[in-house]
Parts: C-alpha cells; structure tokens; sequence
C-alpha cells in the first residue's frame, strides 16, 4: 500500500521567499511572464488577437486586491486542475533525469511566488469559445477549481489573476511598487503593460533595430541608455547579434580604463524581460572592458531566474559574444586606426588578456600599446624599429633593479612586469613576421657590460682575490667590468631566482629539523650567487687596484659593498651591517691617524 | 637600508598589485627580506602567512615551503602572540605543503613522512578530524607507487569523520577518481566525480575533470570526456599552478585523435617547463607530450614545424626532434623520482602512458553549436535538457518556442 506525503504549502513558501528569492518583488515578474507567454500562444495561431496586460491597484479594485489582466489563450477546467494545483511533478523532465539543481525548477514557481505576497489566488480564466473557469489557491495548499456562475462569466477570452494580500505585505501591491517593478522588468515586453491605466512600456528596446532610424540618431538613443542604465556614456557601442545561441543585444565600451578584478555585470532579458540586471559570466572574462544589455531566448535562468545557469550553452554563448567584440576590434584597426588607437590607451589590459591566446590580438598590442621602458614609453613595434630585438625584464623589481644602468649603457629594455606581459612579449616570435625576443634579468646584464682585456684583468687578479676574500661571508660573487655611469664604483646584481635559493639557503642554515633538511635538498648543487660588479671607469675603483695596503683594501672593499647595496635598495642583513661599522670605524680610525 | 613598517606596508601593497607570477612573488620576497632585515617578526609573519597561499596558487611550492616552515618555526616559538586563525591557516596549508613534496624527487621521503607525522601531531592537538591527514598519506602512498598503503589510507580517508579541515566537496571526489582510475575502477570513479564537475573552490572544476579524463574515455563518455577539456582548459590555461591538470588534457588530445590541438598546446606551455611548478607536474607534462607527438609521428607528421621557446629564445624544431628531447627528459626525471622512492614505478607508470593507444580517433572539439535549434537530446548525455526552457504551471509555455510578435 502506498501513501503520499503531505506538503505544507506555506512552509515552501516561506523556504522559497528565504532562500530562492532575493525578495518578493520578483511576483510582478511571474505574474507578467504569465500574461505575456498566454499572449504569445495565443497569438501564434491568431496573430490578430488583442495583446493586453493590465494591472489594476488596490486603489481602483477598491477591495484592497490586486488584479492583473491578460488578453491570453487561457485555460480550460481540465488544465487548470493539472497545472495550477500541480507542484514538482513534471513527467516529461522527469525521464530526462534532470541534474539536482534543476530541482527547484520544478515547483510551479510562477504560482508560488505569488503566495510571498498573498495569502490568497483567485483565477478567472476563459478559452477562445470555452466556458469561464475559477480556480482560488489558498496559501495552506487548498484549492477550489470550478466552472464559473453565468454572473461571473467572462465575456473575452484571457486570463484574470486576483492577488489578495498576505497581512503586513500589503505595500508589495500599492499601485507605486508595482508600477516600478512592471517597468523595471517588463519596460521592453512586445506586448503594452499598463499599471492602473498608464502604460509602463517603452520601446524600442536597446536590441531592436528600426528600420529608417538614422546611425545618428539609434546612436543617440543607445547612447542614453547606457547613461541611463549603466551610469557612463559609451566610448563605443557594438552589435551582439548572435542568432545561433539565441542572444541580441549590444555592448557598451567604458569611456575610462576599467579594473579587471572589479564586478562586471550585465543587464539580462529573458524573452524580453528582465532577467537580472547584474549577471555576470556572460562574456569572455577578459571583456570587462564593456557592459551589456542583452535578451536571450535561449540561455537558462537559475531556478531563482536571478542569474543564468553556468552550462554548455552559457559557454557557448560567451565564446560568440567574444568573438563579437574581437571581431569590432579588429575592424576599427581597419576602418579608423586612430580610433583604434584611443580604445588601445584606454583598455589595453582586456586586450593584453585576449592576446595571450589570439595571434591577431597579440598584433596589435604589439602595434598599438604602449609600454614602459628605460627610455620612456613605446609600442612594441616603436621598440623594435629602433633597437631591434625586443628586451624585456618579466619583473618589476628587477627591471626597477636594472633600468637605470641599463639606460646608461645604450641598452634598451621593456618592463613587462605588469599583468599578461611577459606573457605577450614571449610570444612576439610567434607572429608573421616573427619578432626577436630577449629576457633580461640582473645577472644577463653583468654579461652586457664591457669587459677588460685579458692583459688588464690579469693585472687586477690580486685585488680580485682579496675582495673576493673579504667578501665571501656575505655571499657574493666578485667582477669587474667597465660601464657607465662612471661616477658608480659598483653594482650588486641580485635576480629573483638567485634571491629565491639565498632565501631557501637561509632558511635551511636557520633550522637544524625537517625544513631545514627539505630547504637544503631544494639547493644542493646549485651555486648561483648574487654578483658585485667594481666598474673599471670608476676613479674610485681604479685607485682602490693600486692599494698596496691589503688592510685598507679591505676596508675599502666592504665599503663599496655596502654602498652598492644601498643604492640597489637591498636590506641590509646582520652580516651587511656589521660590514658596514667594521668598514666605517676602520676608515675613520686610518683618516684621524694613530692615536696621540 | 631599513625600512620602517609604513614603507613595509607601502611595498606589500605594491606587490599585491603586480601580477600573480615572477613579479608578484619577487616583490614579496623582496618585502620578506626587508622587514627581516628591520627585526619586524610580527610583520614578516603575516606578511608570509598571507603568502603561502598566493605562492601555492600560482605554482611556485618551493616559496610556499620558505614562507610554510618560517611561519611554522615562528608559531613555535611563539615570540609574539599568534592569531588563533593564523594556526588554523597553518593547518589547512599543511595540505598545500604535503600535495607538493613528494612532487619534488630531491626532497626524501623520509622528510615528507616527517612532516606527515607533525601534521597528524597537530591537527590531534587541536582535536580535529584526521581526514585531511589520511588523505595526504594516501596522496603519498599513491604518488610513490605504494599500492597496499594507498588502498589502506583511501579506505581510511572514506570513512573519517568530515570536518571545516577537509578539503571542499569536489576536491576530495577529486582525490577519489585519481585512485580509482589508477586501478581502473572506471565506473566508480564516474559514479563519484560526475556530481562534482561544476567547481567548489580555486582548484576546480579543472582539478575534477582533468581527473576524470582517463575514466571517461575508458567508459566511452566521450562527450563528456570533450566538454570536460573545453571548459577545464579555458579555465586554466593560463595557470601554472594546473600543470598537472593541463598534462591530463594534453593526454587526452593524444587519445582521442585531437593531435592538432595538442600540438598547439604543446608549443604554448613548452616555455613553462623552463621553471616548472614542480619536477613532477613538468614529468607529467612531458609524457602526455610524448605520447601526442609520438601520435604525430606515427600518422606520419614526424616532420611538422613546431616552434620550441625556452628563456625567450625562440627556435624552430621539428616534431621528431623534439619528441626524442621529450622523450629522454621525460625519462631522466623518472628516474629521479625512482632513485627518491627506491622502487621502478614512476618509469614504469610514464613508460605505460607514453605509449597509450588512442581510444578513439574521431572525437571533435568543435566550440559553440552551430544553428538557434538544440535538436534532439543526445542520448549519450543523460541529464542534458531536451527543452532548455523553464518547466512551468501554465500549459502554453511548454509549447514549441513562438517568435514573439513585434
């Protein structure tokens, strides 16, 4: 023997109006997808038929009901005992095994949004040529579905749904709210809606075009949407049509760079209504450049018809859209350059993270964007006509590290340390024709330098070896070359990886359990160190080589060491600082002379 | 130079502007080293603790270890008072720090165990449950080629209580398909990591699916096999940390007859293997590699162009030449892994997988449908919607779709 289980309607209700709901306001929505889906039926068969959605306030029923009106296709008895008092069951979904949060879907949602602001639900519903219908749904789950009175016959076909009010919920229904809600949700139906007389329509919508509007004008109008929807007036506003995913609408260019890790959303019909108007996923993520306002016939609601489902089809769409809006950018690279130019200033960054994937993209970052290097900004394209092979540091402290000295040896470099960067310029080989591409870092740089003639650097070998000396308990590597500027006795050369494996060999020396044992395995064979490069051309260095004082050397020695990792902004650690007062003391000690 | 906390402050906050990689993670350093070198623990201490995270997330372990056993040794010595949350983040990113040892054939095993054993240790003292920690053993069990461990610790794993230390509910399924589809329990493993190919947390859904690829392609799901590589590859595509993940689908090209792709996937992460996340992500890499160029070769493009970029320099190799570099790497850095766990397993796992048969030929990655009509519902994809719009209480809206009358 079977038996069912009992469903207690208003605890639903309340599970729904908690947690699917943002808020009840969404009831105007149901109500009007309602009217407008009937109609649409409706008028499929008779494209003549009258297309009316009328919503009367409490003020005008006088009863403290609210009423709405639809000219649609209706319902007979029998549909109205199967589909109005019919929650979660739907055959047909069933056998398709829809996935779990599918689930809420199911419910008559429609209906039992309602109940968030009506204890309640009287229908009077008629057929083209049936008999008037009245069904009265009551927020504990009774219903009552009879064939109306002769008194209470309806004289056109269409449907009528009367709201009565749940108490302390009554301001859901005042004639102000839901005339801002059925503008807010249903301004760009196809069908009039009128809220106590007065409609709340107003087309065009954004994504229809009208045939014998002027570019100038539809411009204008879009324009003032977007002011009015978005808060910005467009740099640029682009088609989205995209029949085969079921989506229309256009796309707003932001007049000002935009943040990538800001929100970007978008405003969503479904069918005409709105959807939401912060959807996001919508589009490619590397597009937060623009702001939408599409409708879709295709694309799926959450169960909550909040935001849209993430699937195949969303994907789907996203990726047309994408090609969309790269599609308008390759085209202003054709028709008007300059302007293409202006939209490269202002939001480089979205096309950075195309370009990364999309060769074409790649190509006009590498013509168009501008950027930073050691000898003011320039496009990529700008770079290589003048130095050829493209040099770029991919981090911004060793660029910051090697700019200036770069600079002073002739040496271009680009700082491609900032998002999608070095990215990018790794691949500039890739284009047709392909581009010459070097990474420079710290250490690279020391071999740029000039180096002395084997004849002159054997000479300098015993101030080498005493330097290197006096200097390998901090951990550096000793050179000399000849560079400018020739007024800096040295540079300390420190690469991000280097500094990683000094870090690794610090952390292994502080601790004697199993981290130090892991960090030491991560840096056994590697010998790689931080390099101090004395420059030749320095008068300082040049005459510190002919010391013949070992002791001063010395002295002389840590004290550029120190004053190199000074100007490279390097911390100074304990070995540092104790090199620094032994240096500073001695040389102060030799200057006053022996003690009197 | 000292710093004072303000320009600390100044600076870390620069270096969270940078972008997640090199830049990002020198500037940090660079932070560390600083207020080291001021004396400012208290300040050094949250800066790493924030930074663990970010060093797992964009593929760099070998930083999140130094930040890890730093902010670890700190909490121990308890020089200045700790956080109650700080330990708690030190707990959750032990699972961090053990998910990359054992994938780094220097580090021995024994050193990996110890910092199981401590992790246990801890995560007792604060009385939570030791289904993490069970997880992770087998986690190394399995990576070491210890069949009879990972069976005892997975079975460990099912059965322990849940708690706020587990990881999220895709990421432990996620564990569960990598075992079950190493002893080829196919059918399980879909059974268990189907529900959870829509995401959970940062590591998915691309964590899920890219274990998923073997059991879905041995099942004959390969619709699913195909919709898993779209959206997991987008979404990872341009993260290091997912090279292991990356490697699945890369294997998944070269066993469904998408060598094309695969080729293209090969020339844009071959300059990742300069600084790979791990040894171990770079092996895995590889030998998908070498099974899709081996693919290449056998269908007799053994002489097509590739381009190979290695530090920025770009040169123009063919696909024979550089499978036999590929091939010989791959092997050298298997052998690493054995000689570390004292065993033949990984050559003999990355032997196996380098020479997998294709499982189907005909599989294709064609993007966005073509046509505004869905058609019929694909019977090999149960659970896809015929009628993808809305179920409702009105009878018309379940009518064919209308074009609404302008």
């Amino acid at each position: 023997l079977g038996y069912t289980f009992h469903v207690d309607l208003r605890g639903i209700v309340d599970l729904l109006s908690h947690h699917l709901y943002a808020s009840p306001r969404v009831y105007v929505r149901e109500l009007m997808q309602n009217a407008v889906d009937a109609i649409t039926a409706r008028r499929a068969a008779d494209p003549q038929a009258p297309a009316t959605i009328r919503f009367t306030p409490p003020g005008s029923t006088g009863d403290g009901t609210l009423r709405i009106d639809d000219s649609g296709i209706g319902l007979t008895l029998d549909q109205v005992h199967e589909f109005l008092a019919t929650i979660g069951r739907s055959s047909k979904r069933d056998e398709l095994g829809f996935a779990r949060h599918e689930f809420l879907g199911q419910f008559g949602i429609g209906l039992l949004s309602c109940f968030l602001v009506a204890d309640e639900i009287r229908v009077s519903t008629r057929t083209a040529g049936g008999a008037t219908v009245e069904w009265t749904g009551y927020a504990d789950g009774r219903y009552e579905a009879v064939e109306a009175p002769p008194e209470r016959y309806r004289a056109e076909t269409g449907t009528t749904v009367t709201l009565v009010p749940r108490s302390r919920e009554e301001r859901w229904l005042d004639e102000s709210t839901v005339t801002e809600l059925a503008a807010l949700y249903g301004s760009m139906l196809p069908y009039e809606v009128t809220v106590g007389g007065t409609p709340v329509t107003s087309r065009p919508a954004p994504w229809e075009k009208v045939s014998d509007e002027p570019d100038e004008r539809r411009w204008s109008r879009l324009a003032a949407y977007c002011q009015d929807a978005f808060g910005f007036r467009p740099f640029d506003v682009i088609d989205l049509d995209a029949p085969e995913v079921g989506v229309r609408g256009v796309a707003f260019v932001l007049p000002a760079p935009a943040n990538p890790a800001s929100r970007v959303a978008h405003r969503v019909y479904l069918k005409q209504m709105l959807l939401s108007e912060g959807v996001e996923g919508l589009l490619p993520e590397w597009a937060f450049f623009v702001r939408c306002v599409v409708d879709t016939s295709e694309l799926r609601p959450t169960a909550s018809r909040e935001a849209l489902y993430e699937d195949d089809l969303l994907q789907a769409a996203r990726e047309t859209l994408g090609e969309r809006l790269r599609g308008w950018i390759t085209r202003l690279g054709v028709t008007d350059p300059r302007r293409l130019g202006e939209f490269m200033q202002i939001h480089h960054l979205g096309v950075k993270a195309l370009a990364v994937h999309d060769r074409a993209m790649l190509r006009l970052v590498y013509e168009w964007v501008p950027f930073e290097t050691n000898v003011g900004p320039l496009t990529l394209a700008e770079f290589q006509d003048r130095y050829g092979t493209v040099r770029y540091s991919p981090s911004v402290d060793e660029f910051r590290q090697l700019a200036a000295v770069a600079a002073a040896q002739s040496l271009p470099v680009v700082n491609a340390g900032y998002v999608f960067e070095s990215d990018l310029l790794s691949r500039l080989p890739w284009l047709d024709p392909p581009v010459a591409v070097e990474v420079i870092g710290p250490a690279s740089l020391s071999t740029r330098l000039d180096a002395l003639e084997s004849t002159v650097e054997l000479t300098l070998r015993p101030f080498l070896v005493l330097a290197q000396r006096t200097l390998d308990r901090m951990g550096v590597e000793v050179l000399v070359r000849a560079f400018e500027p020739t007024s800096l006795p040295a540079l300390y050369l420190l690469d991000g990886d280097t500094a990683l494996l000094n870090d690794l060999r610090a952390g292994s020396e502080r601790d004697n359990g199993v981290w130090g044992d892991i960090l030491g395995a991560l840096t056994r064979g590697r010998t790689d160190r931080p390099q101090l490069v004395f420059n030749y051309r320095n008068p300082l260095i040049r005459q510190a080589i002919g010391l013949v004082d070992g002791e001063l050397t010395g002295l002389a020695v840590e004290g550029i060491y120190v004053q190199a990792l000074l100007l490279g902004r390097q911390p100074l650690r304990p070995v540092d600082t104790a090199a620094l007062n032994q240096s500073f003391q001695g040389l102060l000690r030799r200057a006053m002379g022996p003690q009197q | 130079m000292t710093m004072s906390e303000r320009e600390l402050e100044q600076l870390l906050h620069q270096a969270w502007h940078l972008p997640r990689g090199p830049s990002r993670s020198a500037a940090l350093d660079t932070v560390f080293r600083h207020a080291d070198a001021a004396g400012l623990s208290e300040f050094a201490f949250n800066a790493r603790m924030s930074a663990i995270e970010e060093f797992h997330n964009a593929g760099d372990p070998t930083r999140a270890f130094l930040a890890f056993s730093w902010c670890l040794a700190a909490v121990d010595r308890a020089e200045f008072p700790i956080r109650s949350g700080a330990e708690r983040s030190l707990l959750w990113a032990f699972k961090w720090i053990v998910w990359a040892l054992p994938q780094f054939s220097e580090i021995p095993l024994d050193r990996t165990h110890a910092v199981l054993d401590d992790m246990q240790r801890r995560y007792q003292l604060g009385g939570h449950s030791l289904h993490a920690v069970y997880q992770h053993r087998w986690l190394v069990a399995h990576h070491t080629g210890d069949a009879a461990g990972a069976e005892h610790w997975y079975e460990q794993l099912r059965t322990a209580r849940r708690d706020s230390l587990s990881d999220c509910r895709a990421c432990v399924p996620s564990s569960q398909v990598k075992h079950l589809a190493s002893i080829e329990r196919d059918e399980e493993a879909v059974a268990i990591g189907a529900p959870f190919t829509w995401g959970g947390c940062t590591e998915q859904p691309m964590w899920m699916l890219s274990e998923l690829v073997l059991p879905y392609l041995r099942t004959g799901r390969f619709a699913e096999a195909a919709d898993g590589y779209r959206r997991a590859y987008t979404a990872m595509r341009n993260n290091p940390h997912h090279l292991d993940n990356i490697a699945q689908q890369l294997l998944f090209c070269g066993l469904t007859g998408n060598e094309a792709r695969g080729l293209e996937m090969i020339e844009h992460h071959l300059p990742w293997l300069d600084r790979p996340s791990t040894p171990f992500a770079e092996l895995e890499f590889r030998t998908a590699a070498a099974l899709v160029l081996r693919r290449l070769r056998e269908t007799g493009h053994g002489d097509l162009a590739i381009r190979v970029s290695s530090d920025g320099i770009t040169k123009e190799s063919t696909v024979d030449a550089i499978w036999v570099d590929i091939v010989a790497r791959a092997e050298a850095l298997a052998g690493q892994f054995d000689a570390r766990n004292a065993n033949t397993y990984q050559s003999e796992r990355c032997a196996a997988r380098m020479a997998l048969a294709p499982i189907t030929t005909e599989l294709a990655l064609t993007g966005a449908r073509s046509g505004p009509d869905p058609g019929p519902p694909d019977p090999s994809r149960p659970g896809r919607p015929a009628d993808r719009r809305r179920w409702s209480w009105v009878p018309w809206r379940r009518r064919p779709r209308s074009a609404p009358t302008n």
